[in-house]
């Protein structure tokens, strides 16, 4: 992966990161505005993209606003809200197709551009504020989708996990923000927000494609001319978790087939920590892989699972321990993936446990270059976490990573919180 | 070795090589020039749709048990010194395997170490090693991978409806089996399984990534040149008849969700075509559909806007050799009403006449979304067997938007959205 992103910045504080590349077929652009991730706030944000989403001053009905994307050749538009450690992101993609490949007369990435600007700065309004009935539906759809977490009982079950182990704490808030402050969201207020968030907030543009830089500098400073007044950019400090000396165990009983375990672990270590690389190589011994210690162990030697792995926050010094088990196995489970981590603790790690799981990190960061999401994604957890460093860079830190190296940082590993989702037996609890 | 032969793409700016080598294996390549990842993809033309087959050796009939062909999947992966993923992961690579109604496939991917990658992946998919021992201890993890289907909403309810339109179709059998079907399964009826539709003849080798095809073809030759397969078996999978009407109308279960999900379909019977014809009939409904109901469209809006459906709502065209069906699923506080108006909406629009405009705009819309798919070497790796197996090429879908006209597509509705055809599988919410 040698291309990495160039960085410009704007007169009114937008900051512009090109990658120029010729190996897609389309230009890849996302605007990504940095919030805190506050009780005030979140729940707004998380309407916000859709509220956006539904018409522009330009194309004032949903319907038309998708049929002008369908005149661009099907040019992809979305709008997201996501949650990375304390930060609360705004993040608005475009991709369109390049010309090069179509018998467009369009100017088809000026356009991109000026779609993104319309759905973001320039939306449909009534008397000053979002027409009420868009904000009404998108209220009805947020609750909606805030409810169908439970439809997932395995991402239910990491919701729950989260807000018993960060109880009290802002990381324990969904991304999709909290159902009882929906009602008090209206046209005026969320356009009041609106305006504050895009003017004042960090804003952030990345461009992959077949595209020049000084083009897209040019390109971006025509139609982002807007007047903004921008606070800097800070590096969240990130909440201090106090682990507790027991770990807390939480079980809840559904009516379900399969037991879901998530469990949560405090590491203290994110992507700006200097052990941040022996925690990706602790966390991909543990539990990332199929060659991983929880994988041979919890499924391979016991049979206990379909599906059982560890994941690290990049963001927030956070691992989780999920498994998908029988609902009488939980406290067998919890031995096992107990007992896979004071393996790894105390270094009981095979040479080839090592190996195969540097070269299978190194080939996740050089699979990013094929993928212009992916490298977006890598330089805003960077960007939020305050971190200069290209994937190569990480690459070659990943290589040096010692034996020791990886012990130390797994014993930076402390359980916190056993989530458990099970059926509705009698014997709970026995 | 043969010459490749070469299909490309003008439009995509993309080719695909294709060589038979003498063991009787298809071998393509799609080279992507700059992508770091390969992807190696062998599959067989076998899936959970072939529990009743003939050998034409032996002439015996044989049932073997739902299931089966995705519990082979599982044990391939096994290797008498264990998991096949440990040798992957040893070379740096990723690796896993798929199974449908068709076809098996197993796959990886990787940066480094390609030539040995495609080695592993030729060899451990020709020598199957199946103990008693092993054989049971599968059972339990697929019974986890059951029940956690099982407790899918939306798996439900697509599994449901299949059930209720179809009678005898085996399409109406979960892929997986069941915790009672795989119960029986031994080494002696996988062992026969394999024999009869692991045969080079019987498969397919797709490479895509920045990699020489006829390195490829060379290297695979090599790999799979010392042994000797024997003549291909000739098999007869034997499918029962299914007769034209649907099974039953409406199905509904309730589950601990937060509100309903449906999934409804209408049974196409106008089976039996593939290749050039069928990818015509795939890409004209594609189209079509997405005018009728897409993001854009009037109706899918006036839905939106009413609160009948939401972002979860989506259709897809299910159409092999054998079976045909389009189904509609997603969230719904009211799912008898969304298919009251999503098939009166259909059906007005295609009485009235679909505007040429909005068709048109469909045909921009389905050429860019098509071209910008093969940015991604998981959707080529992924896609590519699954319409080879039907005759089908990938690289044409584009090609083949810009021919379609707007009364083909609207025969082609006018004939699928039969009333009667048509079946409703919810889930509902526990009182």
């Amino acid at each position: 992966m040698d291309e990495w992103f160039t960085t410009d910045e704007l007169p009114n504080g937008i900051d512009l990161h090109v990658m120029q590349t010729s190996k897609f077929k389309s230009n890849a652009i996302t605007a990504v505005f940095y919030s805190d991730l506050t009780e005030d706030t979140v729940t707004p944000n998380a309407i916000l993209p859709e509220v956006l989403t539904r018409g522009t001053r330009r194309w004032p009905r949903t319907a038309e606003l998708m049929q002008n994307l369908d005149s661009l050749y099907g040019t992809g538009l979305s709008a997201v809200v996501g949650k990375m450690g304390e930060k609360h992101l705004l993040i608005f993609s475009v991709d369109v197709a390049n010309d090069a490949y179509l018998s467009a007369n369009e100017d088809l990435l000026s356009e991109g551009f000026a779609i993104l600007r319309d759905v973001v700065f320039d939306p449909v309004l009534e008397g000053g504020a979002f027409r009420q009935d868009y904000v009404e539906q998108e209220k009805t759809n947020l609750r909606r989708r805030i409810e169908s977490i439970i439809d997932n009982k395995l991402a239910y079950a990491f919701r729950r996990c989260n807000e018993e182990m960060f109880r009290g704490e802002p990381y324990a808030m969904h991304r999709l923000g909290r159902v009882e402050d929906i009602d008090g969201i209206g046209p005026e207020s969320l356009r009041l927000w609106h305006r504050q968030a895009v003017t004042q907030l960090p804003l952030d543009i990345f461009v992959v494609g077949d595209v020049a830089r000084e083009h897209v500098l040019e390109l971006v400073g025509e139609v982002f001319d807007m007047k903004r007044d921008p606070m800097p950019f800070e590096v969240p400090a990130g909440a201090q978790h106090r682990v507790p000396a027991q770990p807390r165990s939480v079980v809840e009983t559904m009516d379900v087939n399969q037991g879901n375990l998530v469990m949560g672990y405090s590491t203290g270590i994110n992507i700006a920590d200097l052990d941040y690389p022996a925690l990706l190589m602790a966390n991909g011994i543990y539990g990332a892989y199929t060659h991983s210690k929880l994988f041979q162990n919890v499924r391979e030697g016991e049979s206990l699972a379909y599906s059982v792995y560890s994941g690290i926050d990049q963001n927030k010094g956070v691992m989780h321990v999920w498994a998908g088990i029988a609902p009488d196995a939980m406290d067998r489970a919890v031995e096992i993936i107990e007992a896979q981590l004071d393996d790894v603790r105390s270094g009981r790690i095979s040479d080839d446990e090592v190996e195969k799981t540097r070269r299978a990190i190194a080939r996740d960061i050089r699979m990013m270059g094929d993928s212009p999401v992916a490298q977006i994604d890598y330089a805003i957890v960077s960007r939020i976490n305050g971190v200069q460093e290209t994937p190569d860079e990480l690459l070659r830190r990943i290589e040096s990573v010692s034996l020791d190296d990886v012990v130390r940082a797994a014993n930076r590993i402390q359980l916190d919180t056993i989530y458990f989702l099970r059926d509705e037996e009698d014997n709970v609890g026995a | 070795m043969p010459r490749m032969e070469i299909a490309r793409s003008e439009l995509l700016k993309e080719e695909v090589a294709t060589t038979r080598l003498d063991c009787g294996l298809e071998v393509c390549v799609q080279r992507k020039k700059g992508y770091a990842k390969k992807y190696g993809v062998f599959a067989t033309r076998y899936g959970s749709l072939d529990t009743r087959f003939r050998r034409a050796d032996t002439g015996e009939v044989l049932d073997v048990p739902d299931g089966l062909a995705h519990f082979l999947e599982h044990k391939l992966f096994e290797e008498e010194s264990g998991s096949i993923d440990d040798v992957f992961a040893e070379l740096g690579a990723y690796s896993n395997a798929f199974t449908d109604y068709t076809m098996t496939g197993y796959l990886f991917s990787c940066v480094d170490n390609f030539g040995p990658c495609l080695d592993t992946l030729l060899d451990f998919v020709m020598r199957p090693h199946f103990t008693e021992a092993s054989v049971e201890k599968e059972k339990g993890i697929i019974e986890q991978e059951i029940k956690r289907n099982e407790d899918s909403p939306g798996w439900q309810a697509a599994y449901r409806m299949l059930k209720a339109m179809y009678k005898r179709f085996p399409v109406r059998v979960e892929v997986a089996g069941t915790v009672d079907s795989i119960r029986s399964i031994d080494p002696e009826i996988l062992y026969t399984c394999y024999n009869t539709f692991y045969h080079p003849s019987n498969m397919t080798l797709f490479v895509v990534g920045d990699t020489a095809p006829d390195e490829v073809a060379e290297r695979a030759a090599v790999a799979l040149g010392a042994r000797d397969y024997g003549p291909a078996p000739e098999v007869e999978r034997l499918y029962p008849q299914e007769p034209r009407e649907v099974g039953e109308r409406r199905v509904e279960i309730r589950m601990p969700v937060s509100e309903p999900f449906v999934c409804f379909g209408f049974k196409d019977n106008d089976v039996g075509h593939e290749g050039a014809r069928l990818l015509r009939k795939t890409v004209c409904m594609e189209m079509l559909l997405y005018t009728l109901i897409g993001r854009s469209s009037e109706l899918y809006n006036e839905l939106y806007e009413e609160g009948l459906l939401d972002h979860t709502f989506d259709w897809n065209f299910d159409c092999d050799k054998d079976y045909s069906f389009v189904v509609f699923e997603g969230k719904s506080n009211s799912p008898d009403a969304l298919v009251d108006r999503v098939c009166q909406g259909i059906d007005d629009s295609l009485a009235a006449g679909i505007d040429r405009e909005l068709f048109e705009r469909a045909r921009r819309s389905f050429t860019g979304s098509a071209l910008r798919a093969f940015n991604s070497l998981e959707f080529i790796a992924y896609n590519f067997l699954d319409y080879h197996f039907r005759k089908m090429r990938l690289l044409d879908r584009v090609g083949v938007a810009e021919s379609i006209s707007l009364d083909e597509a609207t025969d082609l509705g006018k004939r699928l959205f039969d009333p009667e055809m048509l079946v409703v599988s919810a889930v509902n919410p526990l009182q």
